[in-house]
């Protein structure tokens, strides 16, 4: 696996690094608040169904982002994903619907028991790692979608249950999609930010290292068990986010939302966004809900969907295997200039024996 | 105590299916080290070719349509090597284990559009009936499937340690290189572990078929019990998977039966919380080596 830490984070530290001109500095930071206007706008300009999209590509977004922490840092690969968003959605769900909670109320509840979840099932990381840790975490999976049907009474079983939509304060005079999008948004932002900040500090640099060896990571004083399950749980916690969000976008929840398939999809789109970077997981999102409907489009019978998913996750594995968002980096290098070394990004990028050059090998 | 021991056949009789597929698994995972989660819709695949052959299109008798859809198994998995999955022969496990996710969805979409989303019957190869053994009731299926799939299994375990073809294949997996210096091509090799197990993986389609009904579907959960079986005997180990596979098929049938709480819909969590325990306390599976990491 490649280093989130490693390549993307150079491009983004231009501005700090103060060597270049200014034009080249500003041009990455002026280019995101734009991009970030643009989308505020959107609500004004896009129909309900549209914003309905969008709002599932930014939930999509971060649970990709979520996959990209554990198996870009943590070197750790998980087909658990849909049972920690399916985990928080109907947490979300059953306090909104049966215990008159606010949506608000209800959000950190539904994080903080992804996040037990999460730190749950990343024991077994102490003890056993790839293909098998997998399988743990796909039994994770498996498990999730039977419970709702098991407590049917409460839950409403197989069919699913409905939820209040999250109403938009009166105030303001927008529509509750729009609220929500504008909601969603900001959730995004927000973890955006914090989580290039953790990659960056010492935390980010320790998982970095229990990744890449782990007994040398231990001799030089890192925790490695509490690393290990600590990034699990908050990976799982970014889910619990997601699944608040998916409540809030489908005012429904259902078992079938969080099968194992979802998990699948989260693993196609980081793939296709490339599991090296922050911004690969939007294009990844793009894909996941957008691809549908360009194949009907075009006329293909929607049941070669999965097909086309199928064949796109394998042909970018064959021919951009650092994904979209790779590509992107590259380029972004290209009209930046090389990256002035600076203390962190170098220490970030180089103990990374694994074979895969995790920075671009173009200096 | 009747009720003991049908539960206990039950049981056997799922726990040598999923056993089966794990051992799918583990000769593709022992040759590469990959993971191979297109196994199920694989066998799914060459179930629907058995069927065009025997139940709805051709009118063949079952047993040909079983034999031509293992044909078209070794055929159809030596291919996927040789042209999807030999471009990632220098990739990591885990992007290798990402192509046949997208052999996954493909191979399910596919059969769809192919053949059919509905749910058809296929013929069993054995007489319909039944024994009826002091209440204990086992169709002629059940047990003609039993013995077909450890047969199989025997029949495997004979061609590994006994043939050349077979040394020669285990002699690939462990180590390529040394392999090569004796004349072997690790290779060709390869392609023949992903076609055997194609094959085994029809044979099993046609052996559940009868029971689950044919559908695009119908692989799915056994691929994750193959998956829990495969991983309870270690990985590497075609005993293992096989015992893996029965270990979980009983403790399913019997914990579904006499716990209330677990009923039908918990069984899953049951086998899967089985597999957490065994990895808990030996990771390396009950028939696993041990791994030892060099410094």
């Amino acid at each position: 696996m490649n280093a989130i830490a490693a390549s993307e984070f150079e491009v983004a530290s231009h501005a700090a690094s103060g060597a270049r001109p200014l034009l080249r500095r500003a041009a990455i930071p002026a280019g995101w608040l734009a991009l970030l206007i643009v989308a505020a706008y959107l609500p004004f300009g896009v129909s309900i169904s549209g914003l309905v999209n969008l709002q599932q590509v930014i939930y999509i977004a971060i649970a990709i982002m979520s996959l990209n922490l554990l198996s870009g840092l943590a070197g750790q690969i998980s087909i658990g994903q849909s049972a920690y968003i399916g985990l928080a959605a109907y947490a979300t769900a059953l306090l909104v619907m049966k215990a008159g909670w606010s949506h608000w109320a209800a959000l950190p509840v539904a994080v903080l028991l992804s996040f037990v979840l999460g730190v749950l099932t990343g024991l077994p990381a102490l003890r056993i790692t790839g293909i098998r840790l997998a399988l743990t975490t796909l039994s994770i999976a498996i498990i999730f979608p039977t419970v709702p049907v098991k407590f049917t009474a409460q839950t409403g079983g197989t069919p699913g249950m409905n939820v209040n939509p999250l109403a938009a304060p009166e105030s303001w005079g927008i529509t509750d999609v729009a609220f929500g999008y504008w909601v969603l948004l900001a959730g995004l932002v927000l973890v955006w930010v914090v989580v290039r900040n953790v990659i960056d500090s010492r935390i980010g640099r320790s998982l970095i290292a229990v990744r890449d060896h782990q007994i040398a990571a231990h001799t030089v004083g890192i925790n490695v068990a509490v690393t290990k399950v600590l990034v699990f749980g908050a990976s799982a916690a970014l889910c619990g986010l997601v699944g608040w969000m998916f409540v809030v976008t489908n005012q429904f929840v259902s078992p079938h939302d969080f099968s194992v398939l979802l998990a699948i999809y989260l693993l196609v789109g980081m793939a296709i966004g490339g599991s090296g970077t922050l911004i690969g997981p939007i294009f990844g999102a793009l894909f996941i809900v957008y691809a549908p409907q360009g194949i009907g489009e075009i006329g293909a019978s929607p049941l070669l969907t999965p097909l086309i998913y199928g064949a796109a996750l394998i042909l970018i594995l064959l021919v951009l295997p650092q994904g979209i968002g790779g590509l992107l980096a590259k380029v972004a290098r290209r009209i930046t200039g090389p990256p002035a070394p600076t203390r962190v990004r170098t220490a970030a990028a180089a103990p990374d024996p694994a074979g895969e050059p995790s920075s671009p090998p173009d200096r | 105590m009747v009720l003991f021991i049908q539960r206990l056949v039950d049981g056997l009789q799922s726990g040598v299916l999923y056993g089966s597929i794990a051992l799918a698994l583990v000769l593709v995972y022992r040759a590469t080290g990959l993971l191979n989660f297109a196994t199920g819709e694989i066998a799914m695949l060459c179930t629907f070719i058995v069927w065009q052959l025997a139940g709805g299109g051709l009118g063949l008798p079952i047993v040909v349509g079983i034999i031509g859809g293992m044909l078209f198994g070794f055929a159809f998995g030596a291919g996927l090597e040789r042209f999807v999955i030999r471009p990632f022969e220098k990739a990591d496990h885990l992007r290798q284990s990402m192509v046949t996710m997208g052999l996954f969805l493909g191979i399910n979409a596919l059969a769809g559009y192919l053949f059919t989303l509905d749910v058809q019957r296929l013929a069993s190869p054995f007489p319909v009936g039944r024994w009826n053994i002091g209440g204990v009731i086992v169709s002629y299926h059940k047990v003609g499937s039993i013995i077909v799939l450890i047969l199989v299994a025997i029949a495997l375990r004979v061609l590994f340690a006994k043939t050349r073809i077979g040394l020669a294949m285990t002699g690939a997996a462990m180590n390529p290189t040394s392999a090569q210096l004796l004349g072997v091509n690790p290779s060709r090799m390869l392609v023949l572990g992903w076609g055997l197990s194609a094959a085994l993986g029809a044979l099993v389609g046609a052996m559940v078929a009868p029971d689950l009904f044919l559908s695009t579907n119908m692989m799915q959960t056994l691929l994750l019990y193959g998956m829990a079986a495969a991983v309870l005997g270690g990985m590497e180990s075609y005993v293992g998977a096989l015992v893996g596979g029965v270990l979980i098929g009983v403790i399913q049938a019997l914990a579904g039966g006499y716990v209330s709480f677990i009923g039908t819909q918990l069984q899953l969590a049951v086998a899967f919380a089985a597999i957490l325990i065994v990895l808990l306390v030996k990771p390396e599976g009950l028939f696993g080596k041990r791994q030892v990491e060099r410094v």
